[in-house]
């Protein structure tokens, strides 16, 4: 199994040196691991930063307004401004918070957002880490952001958040299930829970892209993109934020710094799930060549095509928040255990079939020759 | 990757899973202890990318993480006297002693297992496969394929049991 | 410990690192001045009514169960979805059994109302 990583080229191209150097090993491994981190978190928080620009220029057309338009051209810094703002509010603690848990919940949050960014294939050969599990790894966040909700709904000792972390619990382990079974089926024609090789199956052409391979992965990728909704709390799923009912929900005693956390691992959750349903479904960053082998303006170009898919994506979902009413909380399950698990299912044993029937070919999509 | 790294990384790991779990069996507070128990399960987790399975790690996130402590936080919320929460872990000598031959005897079977077990040298990967799901699919397609079947029974037991406990308790 | 999993321990520990640190330099810049309305939880507005630790609705403890019972059985499809294209036909027929035995369970809550919001 070769090894895809961004941080081993760097290890590679710095280790003589730095060991000439005197750097002690270990070190040098942990710095060429933390500047991907780094610039990853970097690059999900200025895509939180510009997605809630979106939203509010989009909600504003929407809704026949102007939107943000005071800091800068088009209001386009806002995002920095509010990020100011936020940075010197007071960070306030209710009395009655439970103060160690409440502390705790925004890291957890965070970390398990950021921990997702792992293994999206940000096109060429830019991706973290190219996990055997990295299918896998994105419900294994879901599964770590339940805790994080819980705890601070918990903590805040407020009956809006009390109610918003356990909706939201209920809600991100219900459509797990079906996000499961749908990114399956992708797995049933690819043999592979690695993202990397997911993508490099795939090819340029949308008939190559695996929404496209047989009429259950098209279905496939709509189960995942509304369970994805469901899991990220946003519209028409979003009871546990309900500002209607719950004001703000679990994140409704937190403020300033604390805030901005939850906020961040909010809109980075967006752009991470537009980014892993434009990987699997939708081609990724494939441009027909093999990232490994490209020079370094063909990859620059194949991360172009991966933002490409993913921003129209995340634009959608904010289009969605603003068209849609919000669901009743039993329609929400109902949908869920009625409707999406036995279609999910449905669509795996449905894809099953289709990949025995013909060979493991697609309507236009060929199996690569061993 | 170095073995000094490794090894820092091992036994931050291996805190991360004792700890919390001393945490777990003293905490006077029933939440604390369930919280707790989430980052020893995270790090068991870890542990077992240690030990080179992955899948089993990872499965010990969902199932474990996902639906275990999302269960057992449900049902601390479920229950009445919520106010009441710190009276668990209370000590006693009536508990301590059994409790404590309970402990002796399951680190005797412990030592000995570790004792028997013929364990490979450290850095040495050349017996553990690199991959484990594929192995392990085809075992549960193959040789396992009779606990495989029975699995999906078990489950079917476990789902109507549990909501006719569940139900009952409603009405 | 395989090197590909050094990122997960790494992207934690930068991730708490970069939230720790924001919250540290903040407060060099931020107003700490909390007196005890500021303090109450928030209600909007009134002063709390009641318990907030009340207990609530069984039905999301029966999600939870069914949750972990489907969890389960998704586990188990992950190998299987993995070596599919090498058994084939014969994987296939083990895994509809595996389906079959489980949707008896489905239509048994689906009949119990354990979908139903009451």
């Amino acid at each position: 199994m070769e090894q895809y990583s961004a941080a081993e080229k760097i290890y590679e191209l710095f280790s003589e040196k730095a060991l000439a150097l005197g750097i002690p090993e270990p070190v040098l491994v942990i710095a060429a691991y933390a500047i991907p981190c780094l610039v990853v978190i970097n690059l999900i928080q200025g895509a939180a930063g510009m997605l809630t620009y979106a939203e509010r220029k989009i909600s504003a057309d929407i809704q026949n307004r102007i939107g943000a338009n005071r800091v800068g051209p088009f209001g386009l810094i806002q995002f920095l401004a509010d990020g100011v703002k936020l940075f010197l509010k007071e960070d306030i603690i209710p009395d009655a918070a439970d103060r160690k848990l409440f502390k705790l919940a925004p890291y957890i949050v965070l970390s398990s957002t950021v921990l997702a960014a792992i293994v999206v294939p940000f096109g060429g050969s830019f991706i973290v880490a190219d996990l055997n599990i990295g299918l896998i790894f994105i419900i294994v966040v879901s599964s770590l952001l339940v805790v994080g909700f819980l705890m601070s709904g918990w903590a805040s000792n407020n009956k809006w958040a009390l109610l918003g972390g356990i909706r939201s619990a209920a809600q991100i382990i219900s459509y797990e299930i079906p996000t499961a079974l749908s990114l399956l089926c992708i797995v049933l024609i690819t043999g592979t829970f690695s993202l990397q090789e997911t993508v490099m199956s795939q090819g340029l052409w949308p008939w190559q892209w695996f929404i496209f391979h047989n009429p259950f992965s098209f279905v496939a990728f709509f189960i995942f993109f509304v369970s994805a909704l469901a899991e990220m709390n946003r519209t028409p799923f979003d009871f546990p934020e309900a500002e209607s009912e719950l004001v703000s929900g679990y994140n409704v005693e937190y403020s300033g710094m604390r805030f901005s956390i939850f906020f961040i691992a909010e809109y980075g959750s967006i752009f991470i799930i537009s980014g892993l349903a434009a990987a699997v479904f939708l081609g990724g960053g494939n441009i027909g060549l093999d990232p490994y082998e490209s020079p370094l303006h063909m990859q620059l170009l194949m991360v172009g095509v991966f933002f490409a898919k993913t921003v129209p994506l995340c634009l959608v979902i904010i289009w969605v928040r603003w068209s849609m009413p919000r669901l009743r909380i039993d329609q929400m399950l109902t949908m869920c255990w009625k409707y999406f698990i036995p279609i999910a299912f449905a669509c795996l044993v449905a894809t099953a079939i289709w990949l025995l029937v013909f060979n493991g070919n697609g309507i236009f999509w060929r199996m690569p020759a061993p | 990757m170095t073995l000094e790294l490794r090894e820092m990384v091992f036994i931050a790991t291996a805190l991360l899973t004792t700890l919390p779990a001393l945490l777990v069996v003293f905490s006077r507070n029933i939440l604390y202890s369930a919280f707790a128990l989430f980052f020893t399960f995270l790090g068991t987790s870890g542990l077992y990318f240690f030990l080179g399975a992955e899948f089993l790690a990872i499965t010990q996130v969902v199932v474990y993480i996902g639906g275990v402590s999302v269960i057992l936080l449900f049902a601390i919320l479920l229950t009445r006297d919520i106010d009441e929460i710190k009276k668990t872990n209370t000590m006693s000598l009536g508990r301590a002693v059994p409790g404590g031959v309970a402990v002796l005897a399951i680190s005797a079977v412990f030592i000995y297992a570790i004792g028997e077990t013929k364990w490979a040298a450290s850095g040495d990967e050349t017996g553990v496969p690199a991959l484990t799901v594929k192995p392990l699919g085809d075992l549960l397609l193959n040789k396992y394929l009779f606990a495989f079947e029975v699995v999906s029974v078990l489950l079917l037991a476990v789902l109507i049991g549990s909501l006719v406990i569940a139900r009952r308790s409603v009405k | 410990m395989p090197t590909e999993y050094l990122p997960i321990v790494i992207f934690m520990l930068v991730a708490t690192a970069f939230g720790l640190g924001s919250l540290m330099v903040g407060i060099i810049f931020r107003p700490h001045r909390p007196y005890a309305e500021k303090l109450i939880p928030y209600e909007s507005g009134n002063i709390p009514v009641g318990e907030t630790r009340s207990r609530f609705h069984i039905h999301f403890y029966i999600i939870a169960m069914l949750f972990l019972v489907f969890d389960v059985e998704a586990v188990f499809m992950y190998p299987w979805a993995v070596v599919f294209d090498k058994i084939g036909l014969y994987a296939y027929i083990e895994m509809i059994l595996f389906i079959l035995i489980l949707t008896v369970g489905y239509i048994y809550a689906w009949k119990k109302d354990a979908f139903k919001w009451d």
